[in-house]
């Protein structure tokens, strides 16, 4: 683990100009080093003008909805590109052998154009994607097993697994590393962009990320005039729950359609980064939510903390209950595997927030 | 209170001689087996490099290491345990029970979280810095002019729970990206490479040779303090000393693993029982077999949900508690 506290230095610093990008806040000076290094702006060592041989597996699919503007080009290798950590990561051809270690991962794969050969134990999406090999849980990945696997390339998850990228780089030596994920909504437009360049599928990553793109701009378009409603959004047991931030990602959703977060301008408290924890006492008496939002986690068959809410009778009085709107959204989309999805997920938020649908 | 008699039905050196052997069983075994299953071959072609150079990778970056860590950090505890075990006279001492893997675990969580740029080679000797805090604070609770080794093993008590809990507000008001820190409360060894074996190597090396040559001041101090006064110690320097010795053994071991109970509270017991309460005897025998108990824990670990892993903690806490009852029922 060398230098394994400058990496989390970068890496809070990173995520830390994600968030201040994210959020729109005038820029921190003490930020402008590490956002140089920030994914918002993707160096990269591809070809600026059109080449003159397109890729081979350009887009095979019939284009959806909104043809994207954007130039497509194909990856000249060896490609050299900045990950979601800033680190710098180079593939000497097209991968083939690709192991994803979390849902989100994987499914931001799926979204570019490729394939992989494994995923974590946790990842079932989408279709076809459970029966791959696991190799192990996201949080503890099995090394050995994915050095058996040859791999070419292997994506890594920015939330979830940034702690873990020295032992990712010493386990797997000489073998591309590449972290993604989303920590706001904009981050899955970037990683899908990024894989579909290091695997050369740039012409369909870049009509799955300009599908996210569009997909805010029609929500934020038909609830610019909208009054926002108060939100509260909490996940965890009706007795220790936790409460989401702007800056987490399904803040960041909740965020970006205009609802006006109750949490904000609370200070993170907790194990989650994202999430802080506030009494019911202080809800009650500083914030009265016209909408709760919960995210419920746990086995099948887990009562969903929206029952639990509406059932509670420390919660009887806020607005949000008393009008019925306390709703339950979906684990993953919301919490565990951001990504594509949350396109989907823009739209079911509108829905419960402003009643369009 | 320790009672047995100063010899053993063992040879003490051939006791010491099948230690060794165990631990050398141990570390093979454990090279040998992983969440992939290699073969005896593949394991043999990556550890002299013959060609393989997937088994090279796995054994060489990632089992090799992580025994060596494991051993490391099993022979530490076991010794700082022996030395605790002696100071206060009392077979419930350890460093975990004492407080000083609490203090270790503080101080490093307290490094981690407020200056998480601090370079991962400060971080054991401030665990060190830590667990020796927590033993002057528990030295200092049991001092009454001198130190009776109830209230010492009581004061530890006390000061554990108290470091646990700061750690566990530390955590709580902690922000981003310190998961890693999580793993100084549960302990375990997921993801330990070779800058981890460096971190603690010296520390083994050097706090294990000098706990060799004052092992023998434990033997006076277990004939009672005014005896050991008699024979010409300065009972409560001596004392202080091997506190700070088990401290610096801890909390090297904390840095690296995270808190792990039982490792030191277990392992004195055996050494003692297989070659009697020479502590010079018992010590290296303490060191070789709590090399070997936590490099055995940790291959379970490995294996036996693989690719998944449990937690070395539950591992050595699942072994270790049976058979510290065991010691209770059948040892007066």
């Amino acid at each position: 683990m060398r230098h394994g506290w400058q990496r989390f230095l970068l890496v809070s610093a990173t995520l830390g100009a994600l968030f201040i990008a994210a959020c729109g806040d005038d820029d921190d000076p003490t930020a402008t080093p590490a956002a140089t290094d920030s994914p918002t702006e993707v160096a990269t060592e591809a070809p600026t003008e059109a080449p003159t041989a397109e890729a081979t597996e350009a887009p095979t699919e019939e284009p959806t909805a909104a043809p994207t503007e954007e130039p497509v080009a194909a990856t000249e290798f060896p490609l050299t590109v900045r990950d979601l950590l800033g680190r710098e990561v180079t593939l000497d051809a097209a991968p083939e052998n690709i192991i994803t270690t979390s849902p989100s991962a994987i499914e931001l794969l799926a979204a570019a154009g490729g394939t992989a050969i494994a995923r974590s134990e946790t990842a079932v999406h989408p279709e076809g994607v459970a029966d791959l090999p696991s190799i192990g849980p996201t949080y503890q990945p099995a090394f050995e097993a994915m050095i058996t696997m040859a791999p070419d390339l292997v994506i890594a998850d920015v939330s979830a697994q940034a702690h873990l990228a020295e032992a990712f780089e010493g386990a797997l030596r000489g073998v591309p590393i590449m972290f993604v994920g989303a920590v706001g909504y904009d981050d899955v437009a970037t990683s899908i962009r990024l894989i579909g360049q290091a695997i050369d599928q740039n012409a369909e990553a870049a009509t799955a990320a300009g599908a996210m793109e569009s997909a805010l701009a029609e929500v934020q378009a038909a609830t610019a005039d909208l009054t926002p409603p108060r939100v509260l959004i909490m996940n965890g047991a009706i007795d220790d729950f936790f409460v989401a931030l702007p800056d987490s990602f399904v803040g960041d959703l909740v965020a970006k359609i205009g609802g006006d977060n109750v949490a904000e301008g609370q200070p993170p408290v907790g194990r989650f980064p994202g999430y802080t924890q506030l009494s019911l006492e202080t809800i009650l008496v500083t914030a009265d939510p016209e909408v709760i939002l919960t995210i419920t986690a746990g086995p099948p068959g887990t009562p969903s903390l929206a029952d639990l809410v509406l059932d509670d009778a420390g919660f009887s009085e806020l607005s949000a209950v008393t009008e019925g709107r306390v709703h339950d959204i979906d684990l993953e989309v919301f919490l565990q595997a951001p990504g594509p999805r949350a396109a989907d997920g823009l739209r079911e938020l509108a829905r419960l927030l402003y009643g369009i649908e | 209170m320790i009672r047995e008699a100063a010899g053993s039905r063992f040879d003490a050196n051939g006791v010491l001689a099948a230690s060794l052997l165990l631990l050398a069983a141990s570390m093979t075994v454990a090279v040998s087996l992983g969440a992939v299953n290699l073969g005896p071959t593949r394991v043999l072609d990556g550890l002299f490099d013959r060609g393989d150079s997937v088994a090279r990778q796995i054994v060489w970056q990632l089992r090799v290491p992580r025994v060596l860590v494991a051993a490391f950090v099993g022979a530490n505890l076991s010794v700082a345990g022996l030395l605790l075990q002696g100071v206060t006279r009392n077979p419930l001492a350890g460093p975990h029970i004492l407080g000083l893997s609490a203090g270790a675990g503080f101080a490093s969580i307290t490094v981690v979280v407020v200056a998480p740029g601090t370079p991962i080679e400060l971080v054991a000797p401030a665990a060190f810095v830590g667990a020796i805090a927590a033993a002057l604070v528990v030295y200092g609770l049991a001092w009454r002019g001198g130190i009776s080794p109830v209230r010492f093993a009581l004061s530890g008590v006390a000061t554990a729970a108290l470091f646990t809990a700061m750690s566990t507000a530390v955590l709580a008001n902690s922000d981003l990206f310190t998961q890693r820190v999580l793993s100084f409360l549960a302990g375990g060894l997921f993801a330990r490479d070779w800058d981890d074996a460096y971190q603690i190597m010296p520390y083994t090396a050097a706090l294990g040779a000098v706990a060799f040559v004052v092992a023998g001041a434990l033997n006076v101090l277990a004939l009672g303090d005014d005896v050991a006064r008699g024979l010409g110690m300065q009972v409560e320097r001596m004392r202080l000393l091997l506190v700070v010795l088990a401290a610096g053994l801890t909390g090297s071991a904390v840095a690296v693993s995270g808190m792990l109970a039982f490792v030191g509270l277990v392992v004195p017991h055996g050494a003692r029982i297989l070659v009697g309460s020479d502590h010079r005897r018992a010590a290296p025998v303490a060191a070789a077999l709590g090399a070997s108990l936590l490099v055995l824990a940790d291959t379970l670990s490995r294996v036996v949900i693989a690719p998944a892993e449990i937690p070395v903690g539950i591992v050595t806490a699942v072994v270790g508690a049976p058979v510290f009852l065991l010691l209770i029922r059948t040892r007066t």
